[in-house]
């Protein structure tokens, strides 16, 4: 789980959305898990009500529901920002220039709502070091070519 | 003999591999992948459509899988009328329409960005190598990757042109399951998990059917950084996944399979879904298959990013929708799985062989490779090297050449400082012990084991303290937490490293970080933490100078450790 630095109430249609997707999981064996990630990956968050909400349509505690949160790495709660740039940060991109990347990307968009998060391998080592803007990625990169492209994903938000 | 399902099945393939690989008219392809598409392949293919409509050619283009050459991304396939089809590389959005316009309009093949020629057979007059010629294609055997780059993923048509689902049939139709279970077993195929486990001997464990459901779980969490052939396979040929599915649960009398994949893998899921749907509606997953009472069901579980999910029995509690924190073992799966029912866990690659291991037959499949493991060795290949990708070699070839030709050697010219093997749970080995055998055992004995096959290369501009710490990082991330050694050993062993490179290393700080480490291995229920400390314990015994330097010294000769740049005093 990523925490956010910028938590606040979930919006009632998100709300809504979550438990709507949630509901498809009713009787399915091992529900949990899938229908937290459909939630996290239609909604690109996981609003805080969604604990209760879970818990309530599945049959869960919420401690259950809190577990599986903050165990799978995918899952951030209570709404951050509404743009992110991934840095891998793992062995092959560590090697090849990461840390200079993160360090030139954060320059690039510290004027702008986009956050920059350190994440862990998304398996695209053969064309590291690799960044994603709201999951799209890009490899091959050096440190101008990745501020480039954060400068021009910074505007277009 | 092939059963008359089977057969008309394999008349349409063929059929629709001949209209789009008709030898009259021009083919291109071009090879998008998860990989591909960070530099640009997805701009290449929309250039190429416009490029063709632009210009009214009559041409056949198609989307396949990624063809391992990540180094030339974005790769495109280019088949003139009437000749054999040629590779390019590096084809960006922008190269692409001259390209088009050059090989398809003016008749120029273009050798400049031509990596190859397919097939046997040279184009008279070109000045371009055969591909499976090439340096870095010399040595390799592509099984599990038969059709990466050659056919759309997901597919069925193509899959089967290709001599997809024979295996199947004759599984089905010519063999009981005791034999199939015996012709694993004796081609020597073991686990490509890492753990090397014989599958046959695996499969065994299942003991007879009985009432109620028997699980086959498919691991693809393939969680080292620096490791993606799994996901490679769900992703550019996924219906041989599901084809060594059937016969796997066929020969275990299995009524049900999950396969464990991550969520965030967005495209090899899509591909796998698609596949899957297809096989489904055709009859082919689901009740009587092919005409036979053997029927399965199969569940694909897209599972949250967690490495421990990799570990067998966290793998069952992810799939139950739970935390993935290992079992205690016994009981073992084969006995209490998923759902308190038996359960086998097999590997993406693992499982995908199987397809292989009954078409070559028991012998055939044994007699690649080495004694010790049969087959072949996928292969992820990363870091400084001029040709970081997917490639796949017999197993036992050796390991300096694998890096020199296959992976096309130091980037910049410079020399290998260590190979950095078998993820975050495996070892790192210096360049001088590099002249050995790619395989399995015997990388293990040197400390550095192939597991699930990734290839993480150094140069000698790398600071080994460094690696260690990021991968010590991981590891204290990734610990689930459940069993204390390795919960506060990873944190312990991860601040270490971080005060060393920091410049307030101490004496006895190997020491402390490699008892730890044993404390890790003897406390710990699974394997993450009782091989957390094998990098570590092989890098100071390789490279203990180094470590001495950082901390004795306070000097990183790298200059990688940004707080040890200046020597302050002389190595004594």
């Amino acid at each position: 789980m990523t925490a956010s630095n910028r938590s606040n109430g979930a919006n009632p249609d998100d709300r809504q959305r979550a438990r709507d997707i949630i509901s498809g999981y009713v009787g399915h064996k091992g529900a949990l898990l899938m229908a937290l990630l459909d939630v996290q990956y239609q909604l690109n968050y996981i609003p805080e009500t969604t604990v209760d909400d879970a818990a309530e349509i599945l049959g869960y505690s919420q401690p259950e529901v809190w577990g599986v949160l903050s165990f799978y790495s995918d899952f951030s709660v209570g709404q951050g920002s509404d743009h992110f740039i991934d840095v891998c940060i793992d062995a092959p991109c560590h090697v090849t220039g990461a840390r200079s990347i993160e360090r030139a990307i954060r320059d690039a968009v510290a004027d702008s709502d986009v956050e920059v998060r350190p994440i862990s391998c998304p398996r695209l080592c053969n064309q590291a070091p690799v960044v994603a803007y709201d999951q799209q990625w890009r490899g091959q990169l050096t440190p101008d070519t990745a501020a480039e492209f954060a400068r021009n994903m910074g505007v277009a938000s | 003999m092939p059963s008359d399902i089977y057969t008309t099945l394999k008349q349409e393939a063929d059929a629709a591999w001949a209209e789009w690989d008709d030898p009259s008219v021009a083919r291109v392809s071009v090879g998008i992948s998860a990989a591909a598409l960070t530099v640009g392949a997805g701009e290449t293919l929309e250039a190429i459509r416009a490029t063709v409509g632009e210009l009214g050619l009559e041409v056949r283009l198609l989307e396949v899988g990624d063809i391992g050459f990540s180094w030339a991304d974005p790769v495109v396939h280019i088949a003139p009328p009437n000749m054999p089809r040629i590779t390019y590389g590096n084809v960006t959005a922008n190269a692409a329409p001259q390209l088009i316009r050059d090989v398809l309009v003016d008749g120029n093949l273009r050798p400049d960005l031509a990596l190859g020629v397919q097939g046997d057979a040279p184009i008279d007059g070109a000045d371009i190598p055969l591909l499976n010629e090439q340096s870095w294609m010399r040595d390799q055997l592509r099984l599990l990757m038969a059709n990466f780059g050659h056919i759309e993923p997901g597919n069925l048509m193509h899959y089967v042109a290709r001599g997809g689902l024979e295996s199947l049939d004759k599984a089905l139709h010519e063999m009981s399951p005791q034999d199939v279970v015996d012709t694993v077993r004796n081609s020597g195929l073991r686990g490509r998990g890492g753990a090397l486990f014989p599958a046959g001997v695996k499969w065994s464990f299942m003991g007879p059917p009985g009432p109620g459901d028997r699980y086959l779980a498919i691991n693809g969490e393939e969680g080292d950084p620096g490791a993606f052939t799994d996901a490679a396979i769900v992703e550019n040929d996924p219906h041989r996944l599901l084809e060594g599915i059937l016969i796997a649960s066929y020969a275990m009398g299995a009524n049900k399979s999950y396969i464990h994949i991550r969520a965030e893998y967005r495209l090899p899921l899509e591909r796998l879904r698609r596949a899957l749907h297809e096989m489904e509606e055709r009859g082919l997953v689901g009740d009587n298959i092919m005409g036979t009472d053997f029927s399965h069901e199969v569940e694909i579980e897209a599972t949250g990013h967690a490495y421990i999910c990799g570990e067998e029995t966290a793998l069952m509690e992810s799939v139950e929708g739970k935390r993935g924190a290992p079992r205690p073992r016994p009981p073992f799966p084969a006995a209490y799985g998923i759902f308190g029912r038996p359960t086998t866990i097999n590997n993406v690659k693992t499982i995908s062989y199987v397809p292989h291991v009954l078409e070559m037959g028991a012998e055939a499949f044994a007699a690649i490779g080495t004694e010790n493991a049969s087959g072949t060795a996928m292969l992820s290949l990363s870091g400084h090297i001029n040709k970081p990708g997917i490639a796949e070699i017999p197993v036992g070839i050796n390991l300096a050449g694998v890096i020199e030709n296959v992976a096309g050697g130091i980037r910049g010219g410079k020399q290998v400082k260590a190979l950095q093997c078998g993820g975050p749970l495996g070892g790192i080995m210096p360049a001088a012990e590099m002249d050995m055998p790619a395989e399995f055992q015997a990388m293990t004995a040197k400390g550095s084991p192939l597991g699930s096959g990734g290839i993480l290369v150094l140069d000698e501009d790398t600071c080994i303290v460094d690696v260690v710490k990021n991968i010590a990082e991981f590891i204290d991330a990734e610990s689930c937490g459940k069993c204390f050694p390795c919960r506060k050993g990873a944190t312990h062993i991860s601040r270490l490293l971080a005060t060393i490179t920091e410049g307030y290393g101490q004496e006895d700080d190997l020491a402390k970080m490699q008892n730890v480490g044993t404390s890790m291995v003897q406390g710990s229920l699974c394997g993450l933490g009782q091989l957390a400390p094998g990098v570590l314990n092989n890098a100071i015994r390789y490279f203990r100078a180094e470590f001495e330097e950082h901390i004795n010294d306070k000097f990183c000769r790298t200059g990688s450790c940004a707080a040890l740049t200046r020597r302050e005093q002389s190595v004594a």
